[in-house]
């Protein structure tokens, strides 16, 4: 039971996106319920694999001393390697990120993020409310400015107003589709995620993952040696592996598109199998300790201007408002500075009293305006992934490695393999790729892309 | 480059039903707050038996009876919560809810 019949500010879901919003939104002295599924926050989720330091202590000041941080890997960049079926041929493709937040990227287990997150925000003020699931939205259909929501509904019916309501719940979230935010979910852009966490010997994670000691004293890694691998990919489905030397475990992650296995009746096992059989180098010895089994949007289908994420009265965060990308594994740290940028709006407005719908408008203006809306921008393979059809990307990018492969350029780092490799696969690529290079190389006046940009020009006229 | 899957080899060598229970016994945990309401109802009189969900469930809880998908039977214990067959049902015949709060599949260190 809620303490109080009447808040400033509910978040439906104590994820990353939600606890920040929490936090942020009780250090700011506003009254906040904090809404949760499961009984602790951190037992229904899924992906999310690393955070940015800067942004992660900026929302929690002793994010540095959690106890998760003690030992944890960080990444200096994010650099994909490539696999070819536990060939030796081993090509690195990167992901370049293009901004200042990214740095310092701690490999975490949402496992103890989450919870710890949830804690915090508890501790500065927030209200919890845990095992409670929330069915749907109160409207208030008489006010000035027409239809606005004014509260949720949880499971038993009960329901709790407040002035503002942060939905934080996630992909394929209840509230946004039942509010009608979200008109029906698609399924033919909706992937399934596996994540097989493994249990393996710290020293053994060490060794085959490539780990260094960064100059903080924890196991650090860089360009070139890096534990996220993608394996070429068959049959539209991406998988990467994600160590935690900390942690001493192994995250292996799925991706599959709905669509895909519908078509090929594929059981999701199966992908399990066979990327092990991919990855045995990494998991020899391993031992698989847990699974969970998560929706996600398809590639084709993120875009971070694909729906609408606000309403009188209610803001979608994070997945809820289909910011995530599982290729980057970073939309944990969107979905908190988005919940961060709304706890922060929703206390302007108490300040000034003034909770109309163009002050909720004004949260959509702010995080497209921020980096989390430039990163939807950036140039590099992650907009790839964005802007195509996933089984063509998936098919192209196979194509690319064998590619790189097969031209010998191997264990080069992205701005060597930008000239040599991609221009082979431009041909293939380039139909698909060049209206939104084009636009976002002439947005950005990116120069490092500049002899890719020549050659796309040139095929494309 | 590569292995080449196809289609119709994927679909004999299908894991699913049982042997996919038997791969998630003991490492899908499940809270120790029994459900008390079947969050997905089947309706058998729409269902056609295509068995997609029977064929597709990440955890097994689907099985086929008389010729039609019966999730009732094995999904309280095993179901992950996934959403998968509510997405592929192509009849609508799957209702589906998440489990009541503080139920259901948790994620947590073994």
């Amino acid at each position: 039971m809620p303490k109080k019949d009447r808040y400033d500010l509910i978040v439906v879901g104590a994820g990353p996106g939600g606890s920040a919003c929490a936090i942020t939104a009780a250090r700011l002295g506003l009254d906040v319920l904090l809404v949760e599924r499961s009984e602790v926050p951190g037992q229904k989720n899924m992906s999310g694999a690393v955070l940015f330091t800067p942004i992660s202590t900026e929302i929690y000041p002793n994010f540095m001393s959690a106890p998760f941080m003690e030992g944890a890997t960080t990444l200096a960049q994010i650099a994909v390697k490539w696999t070819l079926d536990n060939d030796e041929h081993e090509v690195l493709v990167g992901l370049s990120p293009g901004s200042d937040v990214m740095t310092g990227m701690p490999v975490i287990d949402r496992v103890e993020t989450d919870k710890w997150m949830a804690e915090q925000a508890v501790t500065a003020g927030a209200e919890p409310l845990y095992s409670t699931r929330v069915d749907n939205v109160v409207w208030d259909f008489d006010g000035p400015e027409g239809p606005r929501v004014v509260g949720i509904v949880t499971e038993k019916g009960e329901k709790i107003y407040s002035s503002a309501i942060a939905d934080c719940s996630g992909i394929d979230s209840v509230i946004a589709s039942r509010s009608g935010l979200v008109p029906g979910h698609d399924w033919k852009k909706s992937m399934i995620a596996a994540k097989v966490v493994y249990k393996l010997d710290k020293d053994e994670i060490w060794e085959r993952f490539g780990f260094w000691t960064g100059k903080d004293g924890r196991p650090a890694c860089d360009w070139g040696v890096t534990p996220v691998y993608f394996g070429n990919n068959p049959e539209f489905f991406s998988a990467h592996f994600a160590a935690d030397y900390h942690a001493g475990v192994i995250e292996m992650t799925i991706y599959e598109c709905v669509d895909e296995m519908v078509k090929s009746r594929t059981n999701i096992w199966q992908r399990v199998d066979w990327f092990e059989q991919t990855g045995k180098n990494f998991l020899k010895g391993a031992e698989r300790v847990r699974v969970n089994f998560h929706p996600l949007n398809c590639f084709d289908a993120i875009g971070y201007d694909a729906i609408r994420s606000y309403l009188p009265g209610l803001v979608l965060v994070g997945d809820a408002a289909s910011c995530a990308n599982p290729v980057e594994s970073w939309g944990a740290n969107v979905a908190q500075w988005q919940g961060r940028m709304f706890a922060q709006l929703v206390a302007a407005m108490k300040k000034d009293n003034d909770w109309s719908k163009a002050r909720f408008a004004e949260y959509e203006t702010r995080w497209q305006n921020d980096w989390v809306g430039d990163d939807t921008h950036l140039i590099d393979l992650t907009q790839m992934f964005r802007n195509g059809k996933f089984g063509v990307f998936m098919t192209s990018l196979d194509a690319m490695v064998a590619r790189a492969v097969w031209g010998k350029i191997q264990c080069e780092p992205y701005s060597k393999l930008i000239p040599a490799g991609i221009a082979k696969m431009l041909p293939e690529m380039v139909p698909l790729l060049a209206p939104s290079f084009l636009q976002d190389a002439a947005r950005h006046g990116l120069e490092k892309l500049a002899p890719v940009m020549a050659i796309a020009q040139k095929i494309k006229d | 480059m590569g292995v080449k899957y196809k289609t119709d080899m994927l679909y004999e060598n299908t894991i699913r039903g049982a042997e996919v229970r038997k791969r998630v016994n003991g490492i899908l945990v499940m809270s120790e707050n029994k459900k008390t309401e079947e969050h997905i109802k089947v309706d058998r009189e729409k269902c056609t038996g295509c068995k997609l969900c029977y064929d597709l469930c990440p955890t097994g809880s689907y099985e086929m009876t008389e010729g039609k998908a019966d999730w009732a039977t094995f999904g309280m214990d095993y179901c992950g919560e996934c959403g998968l067959c509510r997405y592929i049902c192509p009849v609508g015949a799957i209702e589906w809810n998440y489990p009541e709060g503080g139920t259901g599949k948790i994620h947590q260190w073994a």
